[in-house]
């Protein structure tokens, strides 16, 4: 039945969530991400923090990193490491929110997920330091010792990574505010830039799950790789959409990258075009809506385009290859499922 | 203040931030000193008290960075460079700390330290004093060397810097 439902889904017939078929347990995964804040002993019993976060949790998302680490399980012993996985999933969901937080702080963002972002509800300066304490506690709930057993240096290792890919994540981000209105930035950059903001983490939560599931190294190495050719697909596709996708559907205004002085692949192959170049460089932070929208526009339906989706087939065609490796693993299907989920080549 | 740990381990912190981060690491405080001067007291390899020294300082300089946006003003939607600055800084500093301590030797203080991070949240978020909440930093690692020292007594691992 399970199989019949997974063929209709990819023929297109029954859509299908991807936890779906990839038979992640959502539930026990949120159930454990509330346990972060409800087992702290230093909280006080009755904490707006608590609530706030317990908000978050209750508001949804794809639990994108906590998927890719349980997959990358499968590689490994997960089914005798399952209490180790699902710590090091939460940690990666819970590193992964705090830094929703900041970014919509960053990015003056009114809204998250069709409610108010946190700092909206509160203030700049509750909601930032709600996300460090999100980011600690989950660090520490991670990490927190059995009763009889000593953790493990490599657990301790895999979680101290984790953490440390915040510093990693914002060499990205102080990249993009150098660059950012900087029309001359060049692919090798945007793909750096890219790598780190995006690839990275996709990448880490795929070996870090390895790791935990005690998988070979040279499987985790393996793994690490496809997350990032997959990670730079995912954020090329997602560059790729901001601009050819209704505003309806994307629930903002179509080309926001550009709007906040981003320069994404689309932006940068247009400025290759000699019709769309001056009108690009003439853009200004205060530049009217108007002049925005045209530009977004002219680069939807210019060349640029199809040469982004061209690079983002190329990073699809590297993943598909670096998954062909594992092709006497049983899970090797579930990556080919996340990668035709995660770039689905309908742009 | 033992100005000589001090100044090597600003040298240290240097060295390991990025510079595309620019965050300066000087910053003389009060609590700074009075743990430079507390650290002199233990017998411990002085790298060690250099990298414990410099643990302790990305922490205080993570949260009195972020504790900065408590005078921030809402930007009505517009984004703010300084605000973006202050958000990175912090969770930069923070990060850090992780490839630091276990490249220099220093693993078991993470877990103190997160420890400690974590609480000077909840104590600043119920309306501590950023000196009160600094101060649980303070006492965590001063705990931390203690049983370092105790710890090398009694021929444990010393985790010595290399």
């Amino acid at each position: 039945m399970y199989e019949k439902k997974c063929h209709a889904a990819r023929t297109g017939a029954i859509p299908m969530k991807l936890h779906e078929q990839l038979r992640i347990p959502l539930s026990a995964i949120d159930h454990s991400m509330a346990d972060v804040v409800l087992s702290d002993p230093d909280m006080p019993p009755t904490s707006y923090v608590r609530d706030r976060i317990l908000g978050l949790i209750r508001s949804g998302g794809k639990r994108l990193r906590p998927t890719l680490v349980l997959l990358g399980g499968r590689f490994g012993h997960g089914e005798l490491h399952r209490d180790k996985l699902m710590r090091t999933a939460v940690l990666f969901e819970y590193l992964h929110m705090a830094s929703l937080v900041h970014d919509d702080i960053i990015d003056a963002a009114d809204t998250r997920r069709g409610a108010p972002a946190l700092h909206r509800q509160t203030d700049i300066h509750t909601a930032a330091l709600i996300a460090d304490y999100m980011i600690s506690r989950a660090l520490e709930w991670s990490t927190s010792y059995d009763r009889s057993n000593e953790q493990s240096e490599q657990e301790g290792f895999i979680h101290a990574n984790a953490a440390a890919l915040a510093s990693q994540l914002c060499i990205g981000e102080y990249r993009q505010m150098q660059n950012a209105y900087q029309v001359d930035i060049t692919l090798r950059q945007y793909l750096q830039k890219t790598r780190q903001k995006t690839a990275l983490l996709i990448a880490s939560s795929l070996k870090a799950g390895a790791e935990a599931a005690d998988a070979e190294p040279r499987i985790a190495n393996l793994l690490y790789k496809i997350g990032d050719a997959l990670g730079m697909a995912f954020q090329i596709q997602d560059d790729i959409l901001d601009f050819t996708q209704s505003e309806e559907t994307l629930g903002k205004p179509a080309g926001a990258d550009l709007r906040n002085g981003n320069i994404t692949l689309p932006t940068l192959y247009a400025l290759q075009l000699p019709e769309l170049q001056q009108a690009i460089r003439q853009l200004r932070p205060d530049s009217s809506e108007e002049a925005y929208r045209e530009i977004v526009q002219a680069i939807a339906d210019s060349p640029a385009i199809p040469r982004a989706v061209q690079l983002r087939d190329r990073y699809c065609k590297r993943t598909e290859q670096l998954i062909k490796r594992l092709k006497h693993h049983p899970a090797q299907q579930d990556l080919t499922i996340l990668l035709e989920a995660l770039t689905n080549r309908t742009a | 203040m033992n100005h000589m740990l001090v100044t090597d381990m600003y040298r240290l912190l240097e060295k390991q931030l990025s510079s595309e981060a620019n965050i300066p690491v000087t910053f003389h405080n009060s609590q700074l000193e009075q743990m430079s001067v507390t650290l002199q007291a233990y017998t411990m390899p002085y790298m060690r008290k250099v990298v414990i020294l410099g643990c302790y300082h990305l922490l205080q300089l993570a949260v009195c960075r972020h504790q900065e946006l408590y005078t921030v003003a809402d930007q009505n939607g517009a984004r703010s460079p300084h605000i973006s600055k202050t958000i990175l800084d912090g969770d930069y500093l923070f990060g850090i700390l992780f490839p630091f301590a276990i490249r220099m030797g220093e693993r078991r203080l993470i877990a103190p330290l997160t420890h400690a991070y974590k609480n000077i949240q909840i104590q600043l978020l119920h309306g501590s004093t950023l000196n009160e909440a600094l101060s649980l930093l303070f006492e965590q690692t001063l705990d931390y060397v203690r049983e370092e020292v105790s710890r090398s007594k009694n021929g444990g691992d010393t985790d010595e810097v290399a």
